[in-house]
C-alpha cells in the first residue's frame, strides 16, 4: 500500500506507478503520444519494447499453412501469452503480427483472432478482417494481458474445400514498463536483436554460457570447460561492449535475467505450438493433412451461397465479443480434427 | 425490525469527522486493515485520514456508498471510447465529470485509501482525456510545459518506433 501522497495535482505530478496505471487504459498509439508530452512523463513511463526473435514462434522460414478442415469454425493455433510481466517488469500490451494470404482464388474466408480464456468465460479480444488473396503487409493485433487469463491465437480457414490460410513472419512484441535506464528492454535488444544471425546457439545455450561467464567474473571459473569458458566470457564481453556496459558480475546477472525471461517465454510457446502437428510448413506436403484432398470437394473456394456474409474488408475488427464456449476448446487442435476425419 | 448498521468516523485532513457505515468504510483496504489492527480495542470509533481533504473525502464516501448499491462495471483495457458514459454506468460517468484538480486529488486519495474501483474509474477518466489527442493537445489539456529539447524529442520518437508498428 502506498501511504505517501504526492502534493502535486496534475498529470506530471502523479507518481510513476499511478501514471502507469493511467497508461494501462491507453492503446499503443495514445501511449506513444503521452510519452512525447514531456521528459518527466517519458521518464515516469519508461516504456520499453521486447521484440521476441522471429523464430520464437513456429520456427523460421516460409509460410505456415492451414487447410480447410475446421468445418468453418475456429481452430486452436497456439498459446500466445499467460503472463503479465516480463523479467519482473509489468507488460502494458502484447502485439502479435504476421504476413498472410489465403489460397489466392475464389471466396475469401480466412481470418485470425486472439481469444482470452479464464475461469469465467472465453472472449475474443482482437480479430482481423478477411485474409487477402495476395500476400499483404504485416498485419497486427494487440491486447492487454490480464492476470489469470491466457491468450490464444486461433485461425479460421473457411469451409467448402480448397480454402487455405498462410501465415509467415509471425512476431510477438511486448511493450513493458521498464526501469528508468530501460535496462531490460535495452539488454534484450542487444542480446537477441537479429538473433537469427548473431546467436546461432539458441537461448538455452546462451544461458549456459552466461553461467560460465558469471563464474569466470566471480573468480570461480569452471576449469574443466576452459575453452568454452573463454568463448563465453568473450561473447558476453562483446555484448556488454555493444551495450556500453562494464564487465561486472552485476552486468552479466542482468543478461541472465533477460535470458531467463526469454527462455520462460519460449518454453511456454513451444509447449503449445502448432509445430507439434498443427498445420504444416511450406516445405511439407500439405495434402497429407487435408481430409478432402487439396483443391477438390464440395463447394471449393467458389460460389458458396453463404459466402457473401463473410466478405468484410481487411480492416474490419470486432473485438470484445463473447462467444459460445462450444466454439473454443483449447484441446481441439486442427491435427486432431484431421485425424478424426481421415 | 431492521438492525441499524454501526458506523465509524472518518476524519479528514482538516479534522472534519464523517460518520460512515462500516460496510462503506471497509471498501477502503486502508481503513479495513487499520480496523483489523485495532480489533482488540473493541471500540474503534475514528479513523484519521490526514492525507485526504474534506471535499475529497466526501466524494470518496459518495462513491463507496453508491458502489455498494450498484457495483461499477469493470473498465476494459484499452478504453474503447473517450466518453466515460460509454464505459461505465451513468452515475459513475457523472461522478467523474469534475474539475481536473479534484480528479487528480481523487486519484491520490483512492490510491492512499486503497479503493481499487475508484482508482480504476479516476485513472480511466484521465486516460479518456488523453485518448485520440496529439502530444500538443495533451499538453494543452493538462497544462504541461514542453521542455523537450529538439534532440531529446527526436530520441524519444526513435525509441517509440514500436508505436508506429502498431
Amino acid at each position: 500500500m502506498n501511504v505517501n501522497m504526492s502534493t502535486g495535482s496534475g498529470l506530471v505530478d502523479l507518481p510513476s506507478d499511478l501514471l502507469r496505471r493511467v497508461a494501462c487504459f491507453l492503446d499503443r498509439d495514445n501511449l506513444g503520444s503521452l510519452s512525447l508530452t514531456s521528459p518527466t512523463v517519458n521518464q515516469h513511463l519508461s516504456i520499453g519494447s521486447i521484440n521476441h526473435p522471429d523464430h520464437s514462434i513456429y520456427g523460421v522460414g516460409g509460410f505456415f499453412t492451414f487447410n480447410d478442415r475446421f468445418e468453418d469454425g475456429w481452430g486452436y493455433a497456439a498459446k500466445l501469452q499467460g503472463a503479465t510481466t516480463f523479467a519482473n517488469r509489468p507488460i502494458h500490451s502484447v502485439q502479435v503480427s504476421f504476413r498472410w494470404k489465403d489460397q489466392g482464388w475464389g471466396n475469401q474466408k480466412g481470418m485470425v483472432r486472439v481469444v482470452a480464456v479464464n475461469a469465467n468465460n472465453n472472449r475474443q479480444v482482437s480479430c482481423t478482417g478477411i485474409a487477402p488473396h495476395e500476400e499483404a503487409a504485416q498485419k497486427s493485433m494487440c491486447f492487454v494481458p490480464v492476470a489469470g487469463t491466457e491468450y490464444f491465437l486461433q485461425v479460421r480457414v473457411g469451409h467448402g474445400g480448397g480454402h487455405s490460410l498462410h501465415l509467415k513472419n509471425i512476431q510477438l512484441q511486448y511493450i513493458i514498463f521498464d526501469d528508468e535506464e530501460r535496462s531490460i528492454s535495452r539488454t534484450h535488444r542487444h542480446l537477441l536483436g537479429g538473433c537469427d544471425t548473431t546467436v546461432p546457439f539458441g537461448v538455452p545455450s546462451l544461458l549456459r554460457q552466461c553461467g560460465v561467464a558469471l563464474a569466470e567474473l566471480q573468480g570461480t571459473p569452471q576449469n574443466n570447460h576452459q575453452k568454452e569458458c573463454q568463448e563465453a566470457v568473450s561473447w558476453f564481453y562483446s555484448v556488454l561492449k555493444r551495450m556500453g556496459g562494464k564487465k561486472t558480475p552485476e552486468a552479466v546477472t542482468l543478461l541472465r535475467e533477460v535470458l531467463l525471461a526469454e527462455s520462460k517465454h519460449q518454453e511456454q510457446l513451444q509447449a503449445t505450438s502448432w509445430t507439434i502437428g498443427i498445420g504444416s510448413t511450406e516445405s511439407m506436403p500439405i495434402t497429407a493433412y487435408h481430409p478432402r484432398g487439396f483443391g477438390f470437394g464440395g463447394g471449393g473456394g467458389w460460389g458458396d451461397e453463404d459466402d457473401d456474409e463473410d466478405d468484410e474488408s481487411d480492416d474490419d475488427e470486432s473485438d470484445g465479443m463473447l462467444f459460445d464456449d462450444d466454439t473454443f476448446d483449447v484441446d481441439r487442435r486442427p491435427f486432431d480434427c484431421a485425424e478424426q476425419l481421415l | 425490525m431492521d438492525v441499524e448498521e454501526s458506523t465509524i468516523n472518518l476524519v479528514s485532513a482538516e479534522g472534519d469527522s464523517s460518520p460512515v457505515p462500516l460496510s462503506v468504510a471497509k471498501m477502503s483496504e486502508l481503513v479495513r486493515s487499520m480496523m483489523d489492527e485495532e480489533a482488540e480495542d473493541d471500540d474503534v470509533k475514528e479513523i484519521p485520514l490526514p492525507n485526504v481533504k474534506s471535499q475529497v473525502l466526501h466524494k470518496v464516501i459518495e462513491f463507496c456508498e453508491h458502489h455498494l448499491k450498484e457495483p461499477m462495471t469493470e473498465i476494459e483495457k484499452p478504453l474503447k471510447s473517450n466518453s466515460m458514459s460509454d464505459v461505465v454506468q451513468k452515475f459513475y460517468a457523472d461522478f467523474v465529470d469534475i474539475e481536473q484538480v479534484l480528479l487528480f486529488e481523487l486519484i491520490l486519495a483512492a490510491n492512499y485509501m486503497d479503493i481499487k474501483p475508484l482508482l480504476d474509474l479516476t485513472c480511466a477518466t484521465v486516460a479518456s482525456m488523453i485518448k485520440g489527442k496529439t502530444p500538443e493537445d495533451i499538453r494543452t489539456t493538462f497544462n504541461i510545459t514542453n521542455d523537450f529539447s529538439p534532440e531529446e524529442e527526436a530520441q524519444v520518437r526513435e525509441e517509440n518506433k514500436w508505436c508506429e508498428e502498431a
